[in-house]
């Protein structure tokens, strides 16, 4: 590095300002490139993005035809919106012509987002699509919580009904029938069996009264006592009448003795007796408990009139009950019920605690304030032609103080509905929430619906006209749910393989031209309380009463004179043979008094003996006169 | 990237060039408010606005900015306090409450403590930061960089070819 270097000279520096002129062009282009990009790309990229979240959440294919945005007008316009049916691809679930949403600058600047006013318009439900939509393979299954909670509802309602309870009450009475049973229990009758045991009984005692009676009843002891009484009387020797005497004693013993065995047979013979004529009432009885025991046989229900309507209404109902449950459960998942006073929570210390102010002119974060609903019919499809209102939903009600209100009016010709009114309210404005929904339906066309759809009885409405109400409220946790419907012009289904079911049902059904549904159902959703009344669960009731009741007629009636047939000849023969029984008292009493007399009559001999009666005074007498003689 | 890069570099040259004091001085006080704002909000949005717009030194701005954004991370819990007691100053209540319902206002996130703590803190520091990063740059072009310069070592390595190049296309391509 021998050579110096020259320095070059230096440029003189053009003094420059504060400004960085430089800079603006390159902002200018950044700026201008937003802009192209906002006012060409940004609603086709923003189409693509609803599209591709569309189709990822519903499962199938979501097309929208066009997005237009404008950031100075502060609008939001989505159109022709087609979501796929995932189970049939050729249909739409939903499609919609037009979304409409005009923020209001005025929030915007605020940081809020108020949409003053929206619309959404011709929305239609199951319209065929031009082309089938792709439908992306499905997920693995997974437990849906809405699904579990439908559930819990509807496992509630299934203790109430049965599927096929008419066709079950049927059956039961087409099974009992007495002939049947009573073939079956014909030998089993206690009763008969018990009086062929009384029979039997009262044989064997009649045998061993017969043999005991005879022996009683026999006098050749009396005639040899007889014949004794007077061999003594004829004695004329004072010795031999002092022997005489002393075998008269013996023998008044002996006749004495006989006498209580008598006396002791007969008591015996009158409880036994006594125990045997209670036989009769006893066979009644037994009667009578066969016959009960009978009617159990044929398990003939108690129906209640209250049983028969939910049974019939109680899966509909349901329904509506477990629809309002997912509905529920759905809006409290986007609109939490707000509490009184917001919880402050200590927020983590880089995030710092954020302050609210009063809003005293400016809006909430988010207040869409109306949006007109509008649809109209077209054929093909299930739409109908509705109008109605979204109002007030919001980010903050207890600031707007009003509830979020869906009013919707309208007919569904397709499905030949007409005047459907529906009001859904969401008050999240009180300290507690309450939500509510007012349905009415002026005419709907009742679709086919089976009461019962067995084997043994088809029985339902081919068709026919109705209108119904169904207003629900749910406050803190507690649901409470009416419903009411008309069904007119009935046109019945009654197809049943027994004569009789059919004839009972057909007369029933005939003197109902209206059936009139009445549903409540109140409590919390764990422990639902569920009432329903129908004219059509009365009318069946009691047509089924009266032919249970029938059935139960007949049937005692059978019983009665099965019974009367196996019990009346053993029950005669008893009764003959309780007579019998009576004889043999009567024998033993003549007996009894047959040897009182002849006992009455020795103490008489005894006594005249004694006294020296006989044929020449009494042996006293007979003795002192003979000491007389000896000189003593 | 390149921008970045470029701007750091040209903070190095001019921290040792002999002009663009104040240049230098606001980037550091500019950085200095967008280290202390804790996310992005209205008032990040100005700042970068005059550092665009203004001919500031951006390199100074970022490199300040970088700096201080550790420094605020650790004075958050301050920032959150001094932002509490001004937030619940009941006499700046309606003030707030003004401010809260008035349009673009509310994009400043002055309701937030942390945003209003390190807001107040850096509008008080700012002329300080803004003085003494002056005086800082001054102090380092007498004390530092010409003790440099009279170094053997820099004279060597002006006399180098490698040098000459440089200073070269410095003279004509350099801003």
């Amino acid at each position: 590095m021998t050579t110096e270097q020259k320095a070059p000279e230096k440029k003189p520096v053009k003094k420059k300002g504060p400004i960085r002129w430089e800079a603006i062009i390159p902002v200018t282009i950044i700026c201008a490139g937003a802009y192209a990009y906002f006012a060409w790309f940004f609603d086709q990229h923003l189409k693509k993005a609803i599209e591709y979240v569309g189709t990822q959440a519903n499962g199938a294919e979501v097309n929208v035809a066009s997005v237009k945005t404008s950031f100075l007008r502060g609008s939001f316009d989505l159109n022709g919106l087609q979501v796929t049916d995932k189970d049939i691809p050729t249909h739409n679930a939903l499609s919609l012509d037009n979304v409409h949403f005009q923020y209001m600058w005025d929030a915007l600047l605020r940081m809020k987002f108020v949409v003053d006013d929206a619309s959404i318009n011709q929305i239609q439900v199951a319209s065929k699509r031009e082309k089938p939509g792709f439908v992306l393979p499905p997920e693995p299954a997974k437990p849906s919580k809405l699904d579990g909670l439908q559930k819990e509802v509807l496992d509630q309602v299934k203790k109430e009904y049965s599927q096929n309870m008419l066709g079950d009450l049927l059956a039961l009475l087409e099974g009992a029938d007495p002939k049947d049973q009573l073939e079956k229990i014909r030998e089993e009758l206690k009763s008969e069996k018990r009086v062929k045991e009384m029979i039997a009984d009262v044989e064997t005692k009649q045998k061993v009264w017969e043999g005991e009676v005879k022996r009683l009843s026999d006098t050749s002891k009396l005639k040899e006592i007889e014949a004794q009484v007077q061999a003594v009387k004829a004695e004329k020797n004072v010795l031999k009448q002092l022997a005489g005497a002393k075998e008269l004693n013996d023998l008044l013993k002996d006749v004495q003795k006989q006498a209580k065995e008598i006396k002791g047979a007969g008591k015996k013979l009158e409880g036994e007796i006594r125990v045997v004529s209670a036989y009769p009432n006893e066979v009644q009885a037994l009667v009578r408990d066969d016959i009960a025991s009978l009617k159990n046989r044929f398990k003939i229900p108690e129906l209640d009139v209250k049983d028969m309507a939910m049974a019939l209404f109680a899966k509909e109902f349901g329904g509506y009950i477990a629809k309002a449950r997912k509905y529920q459960a759905l809006a409290k998942q986007y609109l939490p019920e707000k509490k009184e006073r917001e919880e402050v929570l200590p927020p983590p210390r880089e995030v710092g605690k954020t302050y609210e102010f009063p809003i005293t002119k400016g809006y909430p974060l988010f207040w869409l304030k109306r949006a007109a609903i509008s649809s109209t019919g077209t054929p093909g499809s299930y739409s109908g032609n509705v109008s109605g209102e979204l109002t007030n939903v919001t980010t903050s009600p207890k600031w707007v103080k009003k509830p979020i209100v869906l009013d919707l009016k309208g007919d569904f010709p397709a499905s030949e509905m007409y005047g459907v009114q529906a009001k859904v309210t969401a008050d999240f404005t009180g300290a507690v929430a309450r939500q509510g929904l007012d349905l009415k339906v002026s005419t709907f066309a009742v679709p086919s619906r089976m009461f019962s759809e067995s084997e043994k009885l088809k029985f339902g409405l081919k068709k026919a006209t109705g209108s119904t109400t169904l207003t629900a409220a749910l406050q803190e946790g507690t649901m409470k749910m009416s419903w009411n419907a008309q069904i007119s012009k009935p046109d019945w289904l009654v197809e049943a393989k027994s004569n009789l079911a059919q004839e009972l049902l057909s007369g029933i059904v005939q003197g109902i031209p209206v059936i009139y549904v009445n549903g409540d159902v109140s409590g919390p959703w764990k422990a639902l309380n569920m009432n329903i009344t129908s004219n059509l669960g009365d009318e069946l009731a009691n047509g089924m009463k009266a032919q249970v009741s029938r059935k139960i007629a007949e049937a005692e009636g059978k019983l009665q004179a099965l019974v009367d047939e196996k019990i009346k000849g053993p029950q005669a023969q008893l009764m003959g043979q309780l007579k019998g029984n009576g004889d043999f008292l009567s024998q033993i009493k003549n007996a009894d008094q047959l040897y009182k007399a002849n006992e009455d009559k020795i103490k008489a001999e005894i006594a005249k003996l004694q006294k020296g009666g006989g044929g020449k005074g009494g042996l006293e007498e007979q003795g002192k006169n003979l000491l007389k003689k000896f000189k003593f | 990237m390149t921008l970045l890069l470029k701007q750091l570099f040209g903070f190095f040259k001019l921290l040792h060039s002999e002009t663009g004091n104040n240049q230098l001085a606001w980037g550091v006080a500019l950085g200095f408010i967008l280290g202390m704002t804790p996310a992005l909000s209205l008032q990040s949005l100005l700042v970068f606005f005059c550092l665009f717009f203004f001919r500031v030194q951006i390199g100074a701005a970022f490199l300040a900015a970088f700096f201080f954004k550790f420094i605020a991370f650790l004075l958050d819990p301050a920032f959150d306090l001094v932002g509490q007691w001004a937030l619940e100053l009941p006499s700046l209540q309606g003030l707030f409450t003004d401010l809260y319902n008035m349009p673009i206002v509310p994009f400043t996130r002055f309701n937030n403590s942390i945003v209003m703590g390190s807001g107040i803190v850096a509008i008080i520091l700012l002329p300080f930061v803004l003085a003494g990063s002056k005086w800082a740059i001054i102090k380092y072009r007498v004390t530092v960089v010409e003790r440099f310069r009279e170094t053997k070592l820099f004279k060597a390595w002006t006399k180098t070819s490698l040098y000459a190049w440089y200073y070269k296309y410095d003279t004509y391509f350099g801003n």
